[in-house]
Parts: C-alpha cells; structure tokens; sequence
C-alpha cells in the first residue's frame, strides 16, 4: 500500500510538471489562422449545406460564378461576364479561362453544367433540387468557356437567387466521380484554400491554394476549432487559442470592444426577426386585431432593453439596408391608447371584469410559439411582448420549443403566432418577399395570401429595370404591412471579433470571410 | 467464477437488446422530423420527402428497426443522418475521447477521496475533517459547468498555464495538457461524493474489534490503516467509484461542451437536436455495453478484495 501511494504521489508530480512544461510550450501561429464557430461542420457537399459553419468552410474551398462585393452587390468570379436575352429567359455565361480545381482538372461549361444538373438530381436529393428544378429548364455548353441556361420565365434576380447560393459551389466532376457518397469530406473546388484535413468535433483544416486563380492568399493554414460554449470561445480568444469568432452576442459586445488587442467589426445582416400571425386560425382573419397587437409592442424599448448596439429596428419585411426598403410603409408605433381603441372597435370587451377581453362569449387568448435561442433573444422578447399584451387585456402566452419540435409544428402550421426569422446573404427583395409572403411561398408558413401583391411579385421577378422594379417592390411592402400580417422587430448585426494580429481583414455580411489578402503578423 | 461470467455476459446480450428498443421507441416519441430539421426552413415539403425517402425514414418504423437490428448484427450501425457518415466511424473516433477523459477523472477521483477520506476519518472530529468535509460539500454543490469555467478562468485566462479548450492531437503532449482541466473539472466532482463515503465507512471499521487488534500487536498505524482498514472499507466505494465511471463514460455532456472535447456525450446531444435516430442509438447503445461491463468488472473486484465472495 505504501508502494501504490508513492505511485499516486509521483502521477501527481507528473501531472504537475506537464502543466509548467505547457508554460513553455506556446505555440507558433504564424501565417495560420483559427476560427472558432459555436458548431462543427455538417457536409461539405455543397448541394447540402444548410448551416453556417459549413457553409463558412466550403465558402474558402469553393468558388462561384458570380459573388458579392463587401456592400452586396453582385459582382462575376469564376464567369468572367453574362448576358440575359431579350426575354430574359435565357442567360449565358463568359467563364474564366485557365481556372484549375484543386485536384488539376480544368474548371469550364461541362463542369458549370454537371453542378447545376447535380443539383437537380433526384437521386442526389438535395434540399434546393426543387427551387432550381422549377427554374432551369435546361443547360447547354456552347463552348468551353460559355454556358447557356434556358429558364422557365424571366428572371430578373436570377443571378442573386440561384447562382449566389451554397448549392451552387463549383465543385470538381472529377472528384465526385472518385469519391462518389465520400465527396462530402473530399471537397475539391477552386477556392483560394484547399481541404487538408477533419477531424470530428475537432478541427477542420484547410491550406493555402498557391495556384488560386486570384494569386495565392497570404495565409498559410486556415483552422476552424468547434467550440460550443460561448464563454469558451471569449477565453480562446482573450487568451490567443483562437483568431477569429463570429457571432459577438450583445452582452458581450462591450467586453470585447475594450479589451486591448481585440477588434470587433459589425455590419447589418440581411435579416428580418418579427411575430407573424397564423391566418389560418379564424381568430387572426381580422385585421383590425393585428393592427391592434402590432401597436401593441414597443419595438423601440425592445431593441434598447435587449438588443442595444446588435440590432437596428426595422419597419419592413425587407431589411433596411436593402436597395428595396421602403422607408414610408406604414409604421406601428407603440401606442397602448390607438390599441386599446382599435381591439375595442374590433369587438373585444371585457365585460366580465376578469381582466382579460371577450367576444361573443370568447376570450381573447392566444400563445406565441418561439424557439429559445434560435435568434437573439428569441424567447425573452416573446415573453416581453405577451407580458405587453397583457396589459391591454389580452391572454397571451409563449410556448418555447427547442428548434426541432418548433419546425415540426411550423410546417404543420399548429401554432396562433411564431416568432420567426428569415436570413439571406444579400439585400435582394425577392429573397424575402416571395418565399415567405407570396401564396405558396416555400416559407409562408402563414397561410398569407393577398392576389395583388402576388402579382406585383410576379412583375417584381420578371421586370429588369431597376427603377420600376423599386417602385414595384415599394408597393408590394405597402400593401404587405398595410396588412398588419406581420410585426417586425429588428433587424439583426453581424458581428465578429478577432485578435489584432490578424490584419487585412474586413467583415461584411455579405462579404464574411474573404481572406484572400488578409494575414497573421507574426 | 468462469460460468458466471459467462452468464453475465448473455444478460448483457438480453440488456442490449432491452436497451435497443427502448432507445429506438423514446428517439421516435420526441416530435421533429430529422429530414425536416436537415433540409432546414428553406427546403419545400417536396424536397423534405425526397430526403425522408433517401434516410429510409418514409418506412414503417417497425420495418426501421428489423432494418437497424439486422445492420447491427451485421456489425453495421447505420450511418449518420445528421453527416451522412459512418455511425460506427464516428463512434470509434468520440468513444476514445470519452474513454480517456473518464479514465483520468476515475482516477483523480479516486486518488483525492481516498487521500482526503482516510485523513479525515482518521482525524475524526478535528479542523481536518470539517475542512475535508466542508470541501466536500463545496464540490458537491458546486454545478460542473461552473467548476469548469472557474478551473478555466484561472489556469487559463489568469495563469495562461494550460489551453482553455479543444482536445489536441492525440497522445501528445499538448493532449494532456488540454486533458488536465477537464479531467480535473469532472474528478474533483466524483471526489466530492467518494471522499464522504470513503470517510464514513473508514471511521466504522476503525472501530471493529480487528483493527484494535492489529493495533494491539504493535503494527505501525499506516499499516494498520491502509492495509487492515481501508481494504474492508473498500467494497461499498468501489461500488460507487464503479457508477461514476460508468456515469463518466456515457459521456458528460456539460464538460465536453464547456472544453469543446469531442466526446460521446456531444456526440449524443447534437443527435438528439437534430433528430439524428442512427447515431443515438448507436451511442446508447455503446453506453449501455460500458456501463454493463464496468458493474461486470466492479462484482469481479469484489472477490478480490474479500476472498469470502465467491461466483458461481
């Protein structure tokens, strides 16, 4: 026994002595950047990427036809110009020449072909096959280097809508061809890096492309480390294990912007948060009740008392900074007085002097359904609007559901309100009108339908002109918010923080992670 | 001994099948469609099915499970829904992760309960024991994220002695530089609950007639503690150190994700969020088979320790 406590004595010392050892053992970043994201990548095949961190890794492995600058707007990578034709069903693309993968084939029209029709694919089941099936009528390759595609309509945010999007990476043929169902994890693109290694809930590592047709980038490794903890992800950076973090959340933010040797850069998402109303249930048919819940909120102490510095209100169900937004739609502003008024005039009374207003025998009672966590404070916001409501005689509840149940009851529409929000890459107003307001709209999981904006939409779609498409989408928000169908909140920052030795490096939503020219000093 | 073991074993086959079901019945119960929670807000209902077809989620579920236990038998465990891999792949790559991490903190929590145990009962009723016990309840009360993110702020943001997060690459020594506070974090709480029960049943057998005997013939008191004492008093803390191991080895969700270790037990809970049916099963599944053969070995010790017990 006294052997096994010496034993026990000499693993404390060791242990001891690793943690001094670990003292001297900095490590050496130079050139190598790591970024630390709150999940590990799903798939990196890009017909499948959903999420961000995926989507962040594979947007450094592979290229596009076309991208955006740092304000959004659309600007030619792998194709070198494009021309719609006179009907605007048809659009062809000038590729780039001498671009290589990184497995040394050459990028050209078969391989822009074989990526669109992948998406396509039944077999290949991706979640965007049905968006760009209804769409792309057909490819053909005209040359090498042109490619045509024949739409089913005119389009004119075809560019913005289909060829800005995950699924649409540039990926080798050859490579799906060699790895077939394993592709996933041998992502062969032209991006500036390539895909080196993974390991689970690990790590992710990429190297420098040195033939990356834009001229090698000055890093030499770029890292992504999982770290679901918040906290942990602060201390990795405060303490230099990491370079980069995205998605600063608001408490923290003042932390980090005064804490020496940190840089935090924001920049608006083109992002939309706000409740939206079942119409399906009958309860929500009349609008005079959401206007009245609408002037219900105070979306101004909201955003002070929750959201100060990471979010800008937002009137539309366009964001703000889109070229589209309509500053004059009309306005809720809270006021409990026009509220009170207009549930009066709608028919609901409190007759019973319960506290909580009646019609026809019926109370008015009704539950947000929100997820927690989901979007910035998801959950205390539905709870602070419900406790508003209250106070105007109205019973209002938040059920919080973790995200898989809360989807599950979305598509089943089982729910009164939700809090929800709807996210692009870019401004582009049809990204977010026609699937979430339009009738039938892949995310109109409200049941909305109003004829006239369905086809000022339509004209939206197929009008080329950017003026008349303005005036167009203006009259489309007007109507939309006339409506009251749905109660914006605010509209969300990016925010990201990084350690000052990463230098060159500027953060745009839509531009979130260029690091062509950006590089470590040593 | 070899016939129970043997027994032991066809339970445990019985117990994995038990445990198949259940499992297989409770992840099916939760609402949420995984194709739908893949395919994310964006995808049409069209496309949702079309991914349910090729999960194979669009057939009856009792044709689901013949499909997985006939995998199983074959060694397969169905691949992953959430990543499209390998469920037994990345069982393989999570479970050592786990598996050292419990073995470290097993450890710790042994070395430190035993230690702070028989020094307090031997010091019954002196500042010694009320500190020991007063650090017990400390440990005990204190929630695990919280001791993490204490253990973190000072060795890491304060000292800068050891990294915050992440695992390393294994079987360096960066590795154990990144196993140390995790590992601590996680022992320091099973220590909290052994080091109680190590004292308790210390100070009970440091009264038996035997122990004043041993005293009685003049051996030193070390000898008399450690040898004649702490041996009897060991079968109950091995029982115990035994259900904390196992309960480590499941995977322990909150220190593997305050660390960023990529263990079962994040393994487990991203499955679960995103529905993920193969990879829950499999990870419970592999949690199950530990937790049998961990109390299998704890009875084995048993006959070790006291030569009275004996399997049949």
């Amino acid at each position: 026994m006294k052997n096994k406590f010496s034993v026990l004595v000499s693993v404390f010392l060791i242990l001891s002595l690793f943690m001094v050892v670990g003292v001297c053992n900095a490590e050496d970043s130079s050139g190598t950047l790591r970024i630390a994201n709150p999940t590990d990548i799903k798939k990196l095949d890009p017909v499948d990427i959903q999420d961000a961190t995926s989507s962040r890794v594979a947007d450094l492995v592979f290229d596009h036809l076309a991208t955006y600058d740092y304000d959004g707007e659309v600007i030619p990578e792998l194709a070198k110009s494009w021309e719609f034709s006179e009907e605007g069903d048809e659009i062809t693309f000038h590729l780039r020449e001498g671009v290589k993968f990184h497995d040394g084939t050459e990028f050209d029209a078969q391989a822009v072909k074989f990526n669109f029709e992948r998406i396509m694919d039944p077999e290949v089941a991706s979640p965007s096959r049905e968006k760009f099936s209804k769409r792309i009528e057909e490819i053909e390759v005209v040359d090498d280097y042109t490619v045509r595609f024949k739409l089913t309509g005119p389009d004119a945010a075809f560019i913005d809508l289909y060829v800005v999007d995950n699924a649409t990476m540039m990926m080798s043929p050859a490579s799906v061809k060699k790895y077939g169902k394993d592709v996933d994890l041998h992502p062969v693109g032209t991006g500036p890096f390539k895909f080196e290694d993974y390991k689970q809930a690990n790590y992710v590592e990429l190297v420098r492309n040195e033939d990356y047709w834009k001229g090698a980038p000055k890093l030499g490794e770029v890292i992504f480390k999982p770290i679901p903890e918040l906290q942990s992800r602060i201390a990795e950076l405060e303490t230099g294990g990491v370079d980069l973090m995205f998605r600063v959340p608001p408490e923290q933010l003042e932390n980090l912007e005064k804490r020496k040797g940190i840089v935090v850069q924001k920049s608006p998402y083109a992002s939309i948060r706000g409740l939206w109303f079942n119409v399906e249930k009958k309860l929500f048919q009349d609008k005079k009740l959401r206007k009245a819940l609408a002037y219900g909120v105070d979306s101004d102490t909201i955003n002070e008392a929750f959201l100060k510095g990471v979010a800008v209100p937002g009137k539309s169900v366009v964001p703000v900074e889109s070229w589209a937004y309509n500053e004059d739609v009309p306005k809720y502003n809270f006021d409990k007085e026009k509220a009170a008024a207009l549930l009066k005039e709608a028919g609901w009374v409190d007759e019973n002097g319960d506290g909580v207003r009646e019609k026809e025998g019926e109370k008015l009672s009704f539950t947000i359904m929100s997820p927690d966590g989901r979007y910035l404070r998801d959950k205390e916001i539905s709870e602070a609007v419900t406790h508003a409501w209250g106070s105007l005689g109205v019973d209002a509840n938040t059920e919080v559901l973790e995200w898989g149940a809360f989807i599950d009851k979305l598509f089943a529409a089982k729910y009164d309100m939700v809090f929800l929000g709807w996210m692009q890459s870019t401004f582009e107003p049809a990204k977010f009108l026609n699937p979430l307001v339009k009738t039938g709209g892949r995310a109109n999981f409200f049941n909305y339908s109003n004829s006239e904006l369905d086809k000022l939409l339509e004209e939206g779609i197929t009008t080329f002109d950017e003026k008349k498409r303005k005036e167009i989408y203006d009259k489309a928000q007007m109507i939309f918010m006339e409506d009251a169908e749905f109660i914006s909140l605010y509209n969300h920052l990016g925010i990201v923080a990084h350690t000052t030795e990463l230098k060159d490096y500027k953060y745009t939503a839509p531009r979130s992670l260029d690091l062509v020219d950006a590089y470590m000093e040593k | 001994m070899l016939t129970y073991i043997v027994r032991r074993l066809f339970i445990l086959v019985v117990v994995v099948l038990a445990v198949t079901i259940i499992a297989f019945s409770m992840v099916h119960l939760i609402p949420g469609n995984p194709a739908q929670i893949m395919a994310g807000i964006n995808a049409s209902p069209e496309d949702v099915k079309m991914m349910s077809k090729k999960l194979g989620l669009n057939k009856p579920l009792y044709i689901q499970y013949i499909d997985y236990m006939n995998g199983l038998l074959h060694g397969d465990f169905g691949t992953s829904i959430r990543t499209g891999r390998s469920v037994a792949h990345q069982l393989l790559t999570r479970y050592p992760a786990t598996f050292e991490l419990a073995v470290v903190s097993i450890f710790i929590a042994l070395s430190v309960s035993i230690i702070g145990g028989v020094t307090a009962a031997t010091h019954h009723n002196t500042f010694i024991d009320n500190l020991t016990m007063l650090g017990a309840l400390f440990g005990v009360s204190m929630p695990s994220f919280w001791r993490g993110l204490m253990l973190m702020f000072l060795f890491s943001l304060l000292l800068g002695w050891l990294p915050v997060s992440g695992r390393g690459d294994p079987y360096t020594l960066e590795w154990l530089r990144h196993l140390i506070l995790p590992s601590v974090a996680l022992g320091v709480g099973s220590a909290a609950y052994l080091v109680r029960l190590v004292r308790s049943n210390m100070l009970e057998i440091l009264n038996e007639e035997y122990i004043k005997t041993a005293r009685s013939k003049g051996l030193r008191e070390t000898f008399v503690i450690y040898r004649h004492a702490l041996k009897n008093a060991f079968i109950p803390i091995v029982t115990m150190a035994g259900m904390q191991f196992g309960y480590l080895l499941g995977g322990t969700v909150v220190i593997e994700t305050v660390f960023a270790w990529p263990g079962l037990g994040r393994l487990m809970i991203n499955s679960i969020f995103a529905r993920d049916f193969p990879s829950i099963q499999g990870a419970v599944l592999m949690l199950a088979v530990s937790f049998a053969l961990v109390n299998l070995i704890v009875d084995l010790t048993y006959a070790f320790l006291d030569p009275r017990i004996r399997y049949s």
